[in-house]
């Protein structure tokens, strides 16, 4: 029967693959629409490419102590000459470093918003969904997380354990995920009620299903929304680490810099091509996380029509 | 076997309501009786209408003949099986032969399933074999006069119209091929000239596949249109019982005489009388003592005070809840 | 003729660019009759029924078109000035009472306000209409102290009407102002609204999609489709003898309590989009009777006094009529 062979159900590879293509095509609407997305999502890209080709893009080691012609340390250079951005008062060369130090930065960001962002979302698919005691408990472990204060919890954190980087991506991820879980909870909370989910019941689907496969492609778009803005934090907290001097003292951050320059001084010397640059790169990361998530916030949020 | 397909006895529904500053002081937990003690049987094949304004609790039953509310008192038996305290197992079997449709055909879906997926639900949570994946839906399609397959079951939701997608839902219900199916007003959030076709895709459904059908509705007319058999339902109780073109023409309870008598005809002489029911908002949370109705009837008396009516048989397949018929 | 609308056009801005939501539509109010704007959602009937208050979302745009009041312009008149006709000459009723109703006044402060603002009254004046207002649509006067949450949803639209009428308006405009209400109640609403014009010969605008709403209360009805009017005329004369298809297709779309088993009939397909409506009629594309010639705007045919349809075939309404009664008429029309 002519209907028979027009139906054609495609395999779970490529059902996955469409999804995930259609989901990209839906995705880059926004970037197209708003141009403060759009220069969020560049800004991004620049820096992950930048991190990706550090190794090609550094002109020296970051981490070496460099010497002049004439065997004397060459600290404190303007830039110029060899050295774009000038050097430390060690002698590393400061360009290296802050490209050097967008790897770190965005892998500690990248990291930890992944980690923020799944709990977060876990968490507020299971309080939001199944209520009761379930949903009591895991809201007070939130606002336990909630009232603690963050930044003096990494520090001791990372007193605890050694300074690396990875405690304070495990700092971040265990205080930060509750903005995000109460969120997606709010937002389950309130899909529960509606008429597909009950049909979802109703055609046989079990509790855990109608979570997974029927609640959670609807609140997606809000835990990625989550994730842009908490690459941000995370860098930035990073950042206030590192500048603290809790951070890792073996890799070369942004917030190491500042720290490095604001311990040699670098104020007094009026070096500002130490100092700006880093401090500059931290915020543009921050504000191109921000344009991130107010363009997605549009569609998340509409604004209701007349 | 000839027993009834559904029956249902002693069916009660209570739910809390919020506690007011007064409530908490004596420690009062108010409930609201939205079905209260109803009692009716269902044969296989039979359609039947439940007609009521809202709050008579209508959309509560329907919803606790398809178990996706429970009960608070009494029983449903689906082919003499208790439907409460189901296992797994049995629950799974109950679900492939009764299903639902609902009101609303713009939320009824999941915007970000295609219309196949979502069609393919049902068959998956069934564990029907894929094989027969697409016959079904084929079948389901062609049963609702959906056109055209292809491009229409890679389409989402947003992309279709409200009559295009409430054929979708009622294909989804009839893709298990069930036994029973439970309608919730499927036309009231369609437009006029979309509802006829609906409407006629239910008689055409119910006609072929011979199945028993619950149709809800506040319209007595889409409702006549429909079904063979009516309930009346006021304030949680089912006021009248019978074959729908006796209650619409020889309606025997004061509330079912005043509902038929307000339905507007499309027609410049129709009575402009007054109807015969006192003003007045029925209080689904105190409902007067004896018979719900009874403040808004034009007949009551002492003995609706005190004795609540039950719903009696009248002879002609009618039953009616009222001291005076 | 107590308002004359002539050529209305409404544009909306949209993302997507313009949509002309109402494309030239003229009516007429005599003074006190019932006119029933009637058609399915995005006909555009509410859209042009609010131009005449001039309430109207900020997307709007006025294109085109006259509206005047007892021979009064209402299109070139400042805001402020139309600030004035409203309640006091125009008064309108919306389709959701809560929309009329502020939540955190109690019922009869609002009454007062609009009597002491725009009437002019003094607080003591103001409270004794007020009693009157709530008596004349059949709220106890003691009502006048609860709060809009209190009143169940026939109280409200009772109370809206109440407000409506407070400065004894020449043209109420009421917006679907009984759909959201159970058919008991709806009818116990119309009948007080019916009274009510009756009384105060009032001329009144009622938007509804329900005929039989229209068959029940309207002297006169507009039918719109797609942004234009279709067919206008009294009621009787265009419920019992249509002249233009469509017309004939929400008659047999509608199920009737007292005929037995009348076969309803669906008008295949759905209402044009408006960014790009067809060329000529636009209700060609599910008309079962079109014919080459409804590719070009259709002309006005009188079909009776006072009745006009806009359909190139309306001159034979009397044989299409008999056919549009079958629904094999109707069936397989948009596949053609």
């Amino acid at each position: 029967m002519k209907h028979d062979k027009e139906i054609y159900i495609p395999g779970r590879g490529i059902h996955f693959l469409s999804s995930v293509s259609r989901w990209l095509v839906s995705a880059s609407a926004i970037p197209r629409r708003d141009p403060f997305a759009f220069a969020g999502l560049l800004l991004y890209l620049i820096f992950i490419l930048i991190a990706l080709f550090a190794d090609s893009l550094v002109t020296h080691n970051p981490r070496e102590i460099l010497f002049d012609n004439n065997y004397d340390l060459a600290r404190n250079l303007p830039p110029g000459g060899d050295h774009i951005l000038g050097t430390t008062y060690s002698g590393r060369d400061i360009y290296s470093q802050l490209v050097w130090g967008s790897r770190g930065a965005l892998l500690v960001g990248v990291t930890a918003a992944v980690w923020v962002v799944t709990i977060g979302t876990v968490v507020g698919l299971i309080a939001g969904f199944f209520g009761g005691l379930t949903d009591t408990l895991l809201m007070r472990l939130a606002d336990i997380a909630l009232g603690v204060p963050f930044l003096p919890f990494v520090i001791v954190l990372a007193a605890f354990l050694n300074p690396s980087q990875w405690n304070v991506v495990f700092g971040i991820a265990l205080l930060l995920w509750p903005q995000s879980a109460r969120v997606i909870r709010a937002q389950v909370m309130s899909l529960r009620e509606r008429a597909f989910i009950e049909a979802a019941r109703a055609t046989g689907a079990g509790p855990w299903r109608i979570l997974f496969v029927h609640i959670a492609p609807n609140i997606l778009s809000l835990s990625f929304l989550y994730a842009s803005i908490a690459v941000g934090w995370a860098i930035l907290t990073e950042a206030s680490i590192s500048f603290l001097g809790f951070g890792p003292s073996d890799s070369v951050t942004w917030g190491y810099m500042l720290q490095d320059a604001y311990a040699s001084q670098a104020l007094g010397r009026g070096q500002y091509y130490w100092f700006v640059p880093p401090g500059l790169c931290i915020i543009v990361v921050v504000v191109a996380g921000f344009f991130i998530s107010r363009g997605y916030e549009e569609i998340l949020f509409p604004k209701l029509k007349d | 076997m000839n027993q009834p397909l559904i029956t249902v006895e002693r069916l009660t529904k209570r739910f809390d309501v919020s506690r007011s500053m007064a409530d908490i002081l004596t420690g009062r937990y108010p409930q609201l009786q939205a079905v209260a003690d109803v009692n009716f049987t269902l044969e296989r094949g039979e359609t039947l209408g439940i007609v009521g304004e809202s709050g008579c609790g209508k959309t509560t039953l329907g919803r606790m003949l398809i178990k996706l509310i429970p009960a608070s008192e009494g029983t449903i038996r689906f082919d003499g099986q208790d439907i409460s305290g189901m296992d797994r197992a049995a629950e799974l079997a109950f679900r492939r032969r009764a299903q639902f449709v609902f009101q609303n055909p713009f939320d009824a879906l999941n915007p970000h399933f295609t219309i196949l997926r979502s069609l393919r639900e049902p068959l998956h949570n069934a564990r029907v074999p894929i094989e027969d994946h697409v016959e079904r839906i084929a079948d389901a399609m062609r049963m609702v006069h959906l056109p055209a397959p292809e491009h229409f079951l890679q389409s989402f939701p947003h992309q279709l119209s409200g009559g295009q997608l409430q054929r979708v839902v009622l294909a989804r219900a009839l893709v298990l091929r069930p036994d029973f199916i439970v309608a919730d007003e499927p036309v009231s959030m369609l437009d006029v000239s979309v509802r006829a076709g609906i409407l006629n895709v239910l008689r055409e459904v119910r006609d072929q596949m011979g199945l028993a059908a619950v149709f809800i509705s506040h319209d007595l007319a889409l409702v006549r249109y429909v079904c063979a058999r009516t309930l009346t339902m006021y304030l949680g109780a089912v006021v009248e019982d019978g074959p729908t073109a006796d209650i619409v023409g020889t309606p025997l309870h004061p509330y079912t005489k005043a509902l038929v008598q307000a339905v507007p005809i499309p027609r410049v002489d129709q009575s402009h009388d007054p109807l015969p029911i006192i003003g007045g908002v029925p209080d689904a949370r105190n409902p007067p003592s004896g018979c719900r109705f009874r403040d808004r009837c034009p007949v009551a008396q002492a003995r609706c005070t005190s004795e609540v009516p039950r719903l009696r048989d009248v002879g002609g397949g009618r039953r009616v809840a009222c001291h005076f018929v | 003729m107590l308002l004359e609308v002539r050529n209305l056009v409404i544009d909306y801005r949209a993302t997507r660019g313009r949509v002309r939501a109402v494309d030239g539509v003229s009516f007429d109010v005599p003074a006190g009759a019932v006119v029933g704007v009637v058609g399915e959602s995005g006909c555009g009937k509410t859209t042009a029924v609010r131009a005449i208050t001039r309430i109207m979302p900020s997307s709007a745009v006025f294109a085109a078109g006259s509206i005047s009041l007892d021979g009064k312009d209402l299109v070139q008149i400042s805001d402020r000035e139309m600030r004035k006709h409203l309640w006091r000459d125009i008064a309108y009723i919306p389709q959701s009472a809560m929309n009329a109703l502020d939540p955190v006044w109690r019922v009869g402060k609002q009454v007062e306000e609009v009597l002491v603002d725009r009437g002019g009254m003094n607080r003591k004046a103001a409270r004794t209409r007020s009693e009157e207002l709530f008596a004349m649509v059949g709220l106890e006067a003691k009502r006048l102290r609860d709060y809009p949450h209190q009143f169940s949803g026939g109280m409200r639209q009772r109370a809206s009407i109440a407000l409506a009428l407070a400065l004894s308006p020449k043209l109420v405009i009421a917006d679907e102002p009984v759909t959201a209400l159970d058919v008991v109640i709806q009818r116990q609403v119309l009948d007080t609204f019916v009274d009510l014009q009756k009384q105060l010969n009032l001329s009144v605008i009622l938007v509804t999609h329900d005929i039989s709403v229209v068959a029940y209360v309207c002297d006169y009805v507009v039918v719109m489709y797609a942004g234009k009017v279709v067919e206008s005329g009294p009621v009787a004369d265009v419920l019992d003898s249509p002249g233009h298809p469509y017309t004939m297709g929400l008659y047999n779309a509608f199920p009737e309590l007292g005929s037995d088993d009348r076969e309803l009939s669906p008008i295949e397909g759905s209402p044009p989009d408006l960014m790009d409506p067809p060329k000529g009629c636009r209700f060609r594309l599910r008309c079962p009777f079109a014919i080459g010639d409804c590719m070009q705007d259709p002309p006005e045919h009188f079909v009776g006094e006072g009745h006009v349809a806009y359909c190139h075939r309306a001159s034979e309404a009397h044989q299409l009529r008999h056919k549009a009664k079958r629904t094999e008429t109707w069936v397989g029309v948009t596949t053609e």
